[in-house]
């Protein structure tokens, strides 16, 4: 929507304005504060990590997105609109990207990520719910039409704007956006335009979606109570795939063949019917996994909360440890063709060769790694001083 | 300013018959006429002082070492109650002598040393945290929702079924870099103490130090000791510092005796040396007497008063014997000696004291407590010491008289002295300085030993340069310890605060915890931070830990339903970021170092930001915690130091003014001051000495004492000059008959706090040094300089003298210009 892009740039050349004349004397919301230039930024939390082409772009807390065109070896923070925290972030082709968060921030970038403009906001995502579902709206015929102004009424009456977890762009104008409470938008225009598509899942408790992901076959969505749906292409529908599993999922990953899905305390399931029957593997850690990805030759890598990465060469049956440099608690990773890992978590970005160690010390390595690395998100109100 | 020439000629009268008792001033009459009254008096008082000293207290204030009207000084006072992560703790880390902490040995060892920390008076027993202490919980996210309990299994029995279960509890409260060392030789027991006892008394950080250290001294040594004990905190290096102070105490025995032995070098006369020295002691218990009447304690900046007190005492007390001798020496009865020797320097004593309390005096500009008491305790001190040995001395000496041998050698060497081809060579070498070759040499060695130390004092920083608490040495217990800590564990010693101020129950709002993000992220960005903290990032981890420990969720909501949640999670957890009204919330940045440049840069963002971004309702207060406080105080400092330079200079070039009546005569006196501070800067910059609270008054101390030279050796030959000799000839004077006086006074000066350098107490020691220093600097610039600057600049006063008083009839009158120092 182009109204959208104008009160982008108007809130940037305000802010400007306001600074160039003196102290800035209200508080401005980080959706209206351009990120921060930072010499830390490679030290400091990242969210999610993306590859396209010869690029790698990395997403974080308070705007910060960063990108790479050697693999991971050096990074460039881009020009970002907002300083909100983002989350998830999909580029369908080395020029445009899509990246999330909170303040229900969308962010496009048609330069390969080097900057970035604002598509959407919470607030302007509430009124597109309000306006879509209501007597007048499109959708007002929906049988749930209602109950959804009704909730969104509800969220508004909290306060604050609706967070969005996960985005997947199937091609430079098809994507999609989700989050809290059963939210999901889809646009066929490239960002530009945005319809609710709340009436196109099976989501009657309205649980969260926390990411999205997509194969040859389908698009994915994980969230609460370990949930995942599927929507094949060519459908317009996603359609309730349940694990089972009664905890949240963090994430899925899929080659085509195997779709691994992946939460707290150590959960993967795996299916090999794009998710019509699931499967439980062995827990190798009680620490959550929070990212995954398959390398090019099937090798599947894990990346946990307690900052293990674990390799299973069987399609998700069995994992063993991958020796690291470094360690962190890891929140996204991907690879390059050249495999090549790039990880991002708690502390910046780390890029690395991923080997495997040898099978009987690896075990062992893991169980001290498990407990002594200690340093689980899960429980991180653990009294630290 | 006492003119001697023009003084009545003193007979030597031989027979108390001959001399008339109703002559001299009131003041002499008055106290040479009731000796036995004045003896009597000065003994009572001395009792009382001495009596006194029973109540007086060796005490380290953190509070009187900062300057308490700077404003960001005044933000931490003002807001001090409400910081409680930055309330007074120690910590007490217990290490294995073999291998990690996960045997039954080790863990037996450490339960009963964090038995015996419990019970210790003092601490805050509810928030005591080590692995063993029931607060310390691990908390994990389940399927289900939050699961917890203590890190030490409830059902611990040594076996190594529940050391494992310990292990993975440690694992999971995160508490590895805080309680447990990362490499897990070592645990932390952390102590937070209480600010006042059950009683309401204040907490004896001396006692409670003490109490620690036996602790430590049963566990953690001898040969089958099982853990190594390393202990920090504010509470302990308090503890250390008084310790210290004891140890320096005892290097006032040091000064006596080697002052002894200066005196007794000079006048080869053992009981005047002891009367002396005795007298000066008296000085010393009546000003410390009066400390504790006034309420003061011995801290370790006023520690140096007796030391100054004494050293001052013992010089001038030795010159009023000096005088004596030679009367005795000549036959004058002792009683009518005293009374002369009274008469010539009791006024120009006087000055001379005055002139050091000017030293003194300008320090009360500088807002710091202990540098304010410092001033005050040594102006007593030097007023003092106008009755101890102004007065005391003579009346004392008129009774016990000096040794007739020692008076007799006082006399002849005057005479050598005094002689045309006679005295000392030292004394004819210097006065060479007055020839135009030498005094050229000597005035172009000095500018460019002063170009040399100017461009040397530029690179002198500001504050305190060592790792670790500065107030002791680098290789100290409590800094090898405070390395130890710092390098096991993931904690920093350097931590700045900017408190962020609200109306009540506005520290959690979203607005306020957005702000404190940015402030955070905004101070993590300079270097020489380690890492920020906040109550943002609590949040951020406690909405995280809600939302089933997702990494997504670490955010500050615009939810504050979502917030509010956690807000009261960190309540009942206790966190430090948050007071009782939630009013207030610190952003803590810990620190590689506490340099001046880092403190700067933290302290230039963190004011930026304040300026930018303070509203009514949200005050960005700086600064607290301990670089905080030191960031402030080196502000103090820099400002102070330019200030006290020019205060002290003015004054002393006032006072050289009055005396001397020429400004000439005042240049020649001052110049070889400036040479001298600014080598002692240069000094500092060599040594490694920053610019800070222990060594402001130093500067003042050197300069305001140090003028005493330049008085004794410039009054002296100005009388020669005036009297109608040339500069050449009344320098030389002048040297022969105070060369002596000055040479004595900056050895037992420069004795009198040499000891110092060997303080425990870093400060103390850098003290030491630079006034040592300046003590012997100052002589030698005044012996070297004054003749050479007095070739160019003082030539004019002989002739003036010459042409105008023709009949003036100079060098007949040896004795009073010799006696007449000033």
């Amino acid at each position: 929507m182009r109204v959208f892009d104008l009160c982008g740039c108007r809130a940037l050349v305000l802010g400007v304005m306001l600074a160039a004349a003196g102290p800035v004397l209200a508080f401005q919301d980080p959706t209206a504060v351009p990120a921060a230039k930072s010499e830390r930024m490679l030290m400091s939390p990242m969210s999610a990590v993306t590859h396209v082409g010869n690029r790698t772009i990395a997403v974080g807390p308070r705007g910060h997105i960063a990108v790479s065109e050697d693999g991971g070896n050096t990074w460039r923070q881009s020009a970002v609109p907002v300083s909100s925290d983002l989350v998830a972030v999909s580029f369908p082709s080395e020029q445009h990207g899509w990246a999330v968060g909170h303040g229900g921030v969308v962010l496009h970038s048609s330069d390969g990520g080097a900057s970035w403009e604002k598509q959407l906001d919470g607030k302007q995502a509430s009124h597109l719910v309000l306006d879509y579902y209501s007597n007048t709206g499109p959708g007002a015929e929906l049988p749930d039409a209602s109950m959804f102004v009704d909730r969104e009424q509800v969220l508004i009456g909290f306060g604050g704007t609706q967070p969005l977890m996960a985005v997947h762009f199937v091609n430079e104008q098809v994507g999609y956006v989700a989050g809290l409470f059963n939210r999901l938008f889809q646009t066929q225009d490239g960002g530009k335009t945005w319809q609710p598509w709340q009436h196109r899942v099976d989501n009657p408790n309205e649980l969260h979606f926390y990411s999205m992901t997509a194969d040859a076959q389908a698009v994915y969505l994980t969230g609460e109570q370990g949930s995942v749906w599927r929507m094949r292409h060519g459908e317009e529908r996603f359609v309730e795939k349940p694990t089972g599993y009664d905890g949240t999922l963090f994430g899925a990953v899929s080659n085509g063949q195997t779709l691994v899905a992946f939460g707290m305390r150590g959960s993967v399931f795996r299916s090999r019917d794009g998710g019509d029957s699931w499967a439980r593997a062995k827990a190798y850690t009680q620490a959550g996994i929070s990212s995954g990805t398959f390398l090019a030759d099937g090798t599947l890598l894990l990346g946990s909360l307690s900052g293990d990465v674990a390799r299973s060469v069987d399609k998700g049956e069995t994992f063993e440890p991958v020796k690291l440099a470094k360690s962190m608690p890891f929140f996204g990773l991907t690879v390059t063709p050249s495999g090549k890992v790039t990880l991002v978590g708690a502390a910046g970005i780390q890029s690395e060769a991923v080997k495997l160690e040898n099978k009987k010390d690896a075990a062992s390595a893991l169980v001290n790694s498990s407990v002594s690395i200690g340093k689980q998100r899960e429980t991180g109100h653990g009294y630290a001083n | 300013m006492a003119t001697p020439i023009n003084q009545p000629k003193m007979e030597v009268i031989r027979d108390l018959k001959d001399f008339d008792s109703q002559s001299g001033s009131l003041l002499e009459r008055m106290i040479f006429n009731n000796r036995l009254l004045i003896v009597l008096g000065c003994l009572l008082l001395t009792l009382f002082f001495g009596y006194q000293l029973r109540d007086l207290r060796i005490a380290a204030s953190y509070e009187k070492m900062l300057p308490q009207s700077q404003e960001y000084i005044r933000n931490f006072l003002d807001n001090r109650a409400e910081l409680r992560g930055m309330g007074d703790s120690i910590r007490i880390s217990v290490e294995a002598k073999d291998g990690d902490i996960f045997n039954p040995e080790y863990l037996a060892e450490l339960a009963k040393i964090n038995d015996e920390i419990f019970i210790l008076p003092g601490v805050d027993r509810p928030w005591m945290k080590s692995i063993f202490t029931p607060v310390v919980r691990w908390t994990e996210v389940t399927e289900e929702g939050f699961t917890g309990g203590p890190v030490l299994p409830n059902d611990y029995d040594a076996s190594p079924r529940s050391i494992n279960d310990l292990r993975i509890n440690i694992a999971r409260a995160d508490v590895v870099g805080s309680l447990v060392a990362l490499d897990y030789r070592s645990s932390m027991i952390i102590v937070p103490l209480m600010s006042a006892d059950a009683e309401g008394k204040p907490v004896d950080y001396e006692a409670l130090s003490r109490s620690i250290e036996e602790i430590r001294q049963r566990y953690a040594s001898g040969p089958d000791a099982k853990v190594n004990i390393y202990v920090i905190g504010f509470a302990k290096l308090m503890g250390d510092l008084i310790d210290g102070l004891i140890q320096v105490m005892m290097f006032f025995g040091l000064a006596v005796v080697s002052a002894f032995f200066i005196i007794l070098l000079y006048t080869r006369c053992i009981r005047s040396t002891l009367l002396v020295l005795g007298c000066s002691v008296i000085a010393v218990i009546w000003q410390l007497g009066l400390v504790v009447l006034f309420g003061y304690t011995l801290d370790p900046f006023s520690m140096l008063v007796p030391f100054l007190v004494f050293a001052i005492g013992v010089s001038h007390g030795a010159q009023k014997m000096n005088g004596i001798m030679q009367d005795i020496g000549r036959g004058t009865h002792r009683l009518v000696a005293a009374r002369y020797t009274f008469r010539r320097l009791f006024l120009a004593g006087m000055t001379a004291l005055l002139a050091d309390v000017v030293g003194f005096a300008v320090l009360m500009i500088i807002d710091i407590p202990v540098i304010r008491e410092l001033a005050l305790t040594a102006s007593i001190g030097v007023g003092v010491l106008i009755f101890t040995n102004l007065i005391l001395i003579p009346v004392m000496l008129s009774y016990i008289g000096v040794s007739p041998k020692a008076a007799d050698r006082s006399l002849k060497a005057e005479q050598a002295e005094l002689a045309p081809n006679g005295g000392n060579p030292i004394w004819a070498g210097l006065a060479r300085f007055t020839e135009r070759r030498l005094a050229v040499v000597a005035i172009l060695g000095s500018l460019a030993l002063g170009a040399w130390g100017f461009m040397e004092s530029l690179k002198l920083q500001v504050g305190d340069l060592d790792a670790g608490a500065p107030e002791l040495r680098p290789d100290s217990r409590y800094n090898l310890d405070n390395a130890f800590i710092t390098s096991n564990y993931a904690i920093s010693s350097d931590i700045f605060a900017v408190m962020v101020k609200t109306p009540t129950g506005g520290c959690s709002s979203y607005e306020t915890l957005t702000e404190v993000d940015r402030l955070g992220w905004t101070l993590a960005q300079v270097s020489g931070v380690q890492r920020t903290v906040s109550l943002a990032d609590t949040i951020r981890t406690y909405t995280a830990g809600m939302f089933e420990g997702n990494p997504k969720w670490a955010t500050i909501s615009d939810n504050q339903g979502i917030i509010d949640a956690q807000i009261n999670n960190a309540v009942s957890w206790n966190s430090e970021f948050l007071n009782t009204n939630c009013n207030l919330t610190p952003v803590l940045a810990y620190l590689a170092d506490h340099k001046a440049a880092t403190l700067e840069r933290i302290l230039n963002t963190a004011k930026q930001f304040a300026e930018e971004n303070n509203t009514e309702d949200r005050q960005f207060l700086l600064a607290a915690g301990n670089a905080g406080v030191d960031a402030a105080t080196n502000i103090v400092v820099k400002e102070a130091n330019r200030k006290m330079l020019l205060y002290v200079y003015a004054a002393v070039a006032l006072l050289c003014l009055i005396t001397f009546r020429s400004w000439r005569a005042v240049i020649v006196a001052v110049v070889p001051l400036i040479l001298t501070s600014i080598l002692a800067e240069a000094l500092m910059v060599h040594l490694g000495i920053g610019m800070k609270v222990a060594t402001l008054p130093v500067v003042a101390l050197g300069v305001g004492i140090g003028v005493d030279y330049g008085i004794y050796l410039l009054s002296t030959q100005l009388a020669f000059q005036r009297a109608g000799m040339p500069v050449a000839e009344a320098y030389r004077k002048a040297l022969s008959t105070t060369g002596k006086v000055v040479a004595l006074v900056g050895v037992t000066l420069a004795a009198g706090v040499i000891t110092w350098v060997w303080s425990p107490i870093k400060f103390q020691a850098d003290m030491g040094i630079l006034l040592t220093f300046m003590f012997v600097w100052n002589m030698l610039g005044a012996l070297i300089l004054i003749p050479a600057l007095s070739h160019f600049l003082l030539q004019g006063e002989s002739r003036r003298v010459q042409k105008a008083a023709a009949d003036y009839a100079p060098n007949n009158d040896n004795n009073a210009i010799a006696g007449g120092t000033i």
